[in-house]
């Protein structure tokens, strides 16, 4: 426990304040620690945390995406214009074209930041708004509702009907989020492209000496983000029943947030699946638990926000250099 | 002082600056041809109007970058700024508060931005936390904030002279247009001719770059 503690100290915090606030919820509400509330919690993290694990290979190579939540919007429009025009399709066509078309617009990206050296945040920000100002100007702001059966249709993977007589059931997003955790912590962990984002996002400079191939890490890196965004847009349109064109703009810096609350760091070079994992957890049982007290929804951003500002100032704060510097206070 | 003078001039319009200023009037000159509306006196006030909220903010993000860091907030921050003055508006006489009331409600719109600012300024300078999710969770905090204290309704019934300051104008420029023209010259002043600000803002730019390369970090 104490080595755990000393080599993964973030993803060891994020853990004990789970088990405490889940401790709280429970002792406050009867329904939190119960099949259904924790299925329904698995359900409504996983599209942010598909979101996540592509964010968290960017935030790695150093670099940042602010843009992904509307390429998921795009991808939505194009892959079902695309879907109608390959005959309706199915899932495996589905996975296919969202996955490659959301490819293509973190390729974008990636050529922008890697052959304008211009800084990552500038490049998103502004394809944020080219990829936003065409949808609306190609969609006219109108949504889509006559989507595939096969799209729309609820599937149920896990179901159990509990005591009280609800059904606690996991549903296709939650497999999916499975899928996208397991394959990001592959790559980062087990390829050797993946230790390549490591070294290139905490020091670039060296990466290229050593003979990284630069180009091949940044396409990677906003390509992996590019079909992560794809697949989840894919999934809220699945979950949703429908494709609304700003139905996922703001997202982008809610999944942000959680990202860099499980450890990953601006700088580039830090971060791991199972820290980003937990950020995204961490904050649905806050919204969730807040909703099970009975808090207005009204102030949940608020709270949120109070948490992600003590929780970005204690993390950088280390409790070992105020010791020194009030030991140093004290001697002078 | 010529020399100084003619050092500015050249100053200003070199580089990026000289870049803006060509496409600027480029764009104006493709605009006037392809719309017989775009160059006329309705159409010019209406972007005076329109425009000052974006070069208010636009000052607003100025000095942090100058700074090497960001603000994402200021936009919520700004609403913030609004809502309180609304609700010093209403609390003290709705469409019969006084000028008094008004600036009163300014001062507390002020202080808020200001409160703002300064707990992301202490934050990012005693912490080092990366100022994007410095001002990221002040984002979320602030539009938090407001949508628990208004809880998204409108705020209505300010006196006639609130709508003034919106949509009325002095010797023909539309008030908004002063209120940025005015900030605009005390940036300027502010950054040019005040030593001790600048000194900092430019002496922690070098800073941040020098501690960002032997720390290694990048963006």
């Amino acid at each position: 426990m104490a080595r755990i503690f000393k080599t993964h100290p973030i993803e060891t915090w994020l853990l004990v304040l789970i088990i405490v606030a889940s401790v709280i919820l429970s002792a406050f509400s009867e329904q939190y620690l119960t099949l259904v509330n924790a299925f329904d919690l698995v359900n409504s993290i996983s599209i942010n945390v598909i979101f996540a694990v592509g964010l968290l290979v960017v935030l790695i190579s150093g670099g940042i995406d602010i843009s992904f939540a509307v390429a998921a919007s795009v991808v939505q429009y194009l892959a079902f214009y695309a879907l109608s025009y390959l005959g309706g399709g199915n899932w495996l066509i589905g996975f296919i074209v969202a996955g490659g078309l959301g490819i293509m617009l973190g390729a974008i990206n990636a050529g922008l930041i890697h052959y304008f050296r211009v800084i990552s945040i500038v490049v998103t920000i502004a394809t944020f708004n080219v990829f936003f100002g065409l949808l609306m100007f190609l969609t006219k702001g109108v949504s889509l509702y006559d989507l595939p059966d096969w799209w729309t249709n609820r599937i149920i993977v896990f179901e159990r009907e509990m005591a009280s007589g609800s059904w606690a059931e996991l549903t296709l997003p939650a497999v999916v989020m499975f899928g996208a955790i397991s394959a990001t912590w592959f790559l980062i962990t087990y390829t050797s492209i993946g230790r390549q984002i490591y070294a290139f996002g905490d020091n670039p400079d060296g990466a290229r000496r050593i003979g990284i191939n630069v180009v091949a890490v940044q396409f990677i890196a906003y390509g992996w983000m590019g079909m992560m965004a794809g697949i989840g847009g894919l999934m809220q349109a699945h979950f949703m029943q429908e494709i609304v064109p700003n139905a996922l703009i703001g997202r982008e810096l809610d999944v942000l947030a959680a990202v860099v609350l499980g450890g990953a760091a601006l700088g580039g070079g830090r971060g791991t699946v199972l820290g980003c994992v937990l950020g995204v957890l961490l904050m649905a049982i806050i919204q969730n638990g807040l909703n099970l007290l009975g808090v207005t929804p009204f102030a949940f951003k608020a709270i949120v926000g109070v948490i992600l500002l003590l929780a970005i100032t204690l993390s950088n704060v280390s409790f070992n250099e105020l010791r020194v510097g009030l030991r140093m206070e004290s001697t002078q | 002082m010529t020399s100084t003078n003619h050092r500015n001039i050249k100053y200003y319009f070199e580089g990026e600056v000289a870049g803006l200023l060509i496409f600027l009037i480029a764009v104006v000159v493709a605009f006037s041809l392809a719309s017989p509306n775009f160059l006329t006196a309705t159409n010019l006030s209406s972007m005076a109007i329109q425009l000052p909220a974006l070069g208010l903010l636009t000052l607003a993000m100025l000095i942090p970058i100058l700074s090497g860091g960001l603000n994402l907030s200021i936009t919520y921050t700004a609403n913030m700024s609004g809502l309180a003055l609304a609700w010093t508006l209403q609390a003290l006489g709705g469409p019969e508060a006084g000028v008094e009331v008004f600036v009163l409600g300014c001062a507390l719109a002020l202080t808020v931005g200001a409160l703002s600012g300064f707990v992301i300024g202490v934050v990012v300078a005693y912490t080092k936390a990366h100022p994007i999710l410095v001002s990221l969770s002040m984002m979320i905090l602030m539009r938090g904030i407001g949508e628990f204290l208004s809880r998204g309704k409108d705020i209505t019934g300010f006196p006639k002279f609130v709508q003034e300051i919106g949509q009325g104008a002095i010797w023909g420029i539309p008030i908004p247009m002063l209120v940025f023209i005015v900030c605009a010259v005390a940036w300027h002043i502010i950054l040019s001719r005040t030593h001790a600000l600048t000194v900092r803002l430019r002496n922690s730019v070098q800073l941040r770059g020098i501690s960002e390369i032997h720390s290694g970090n990048h963006n």
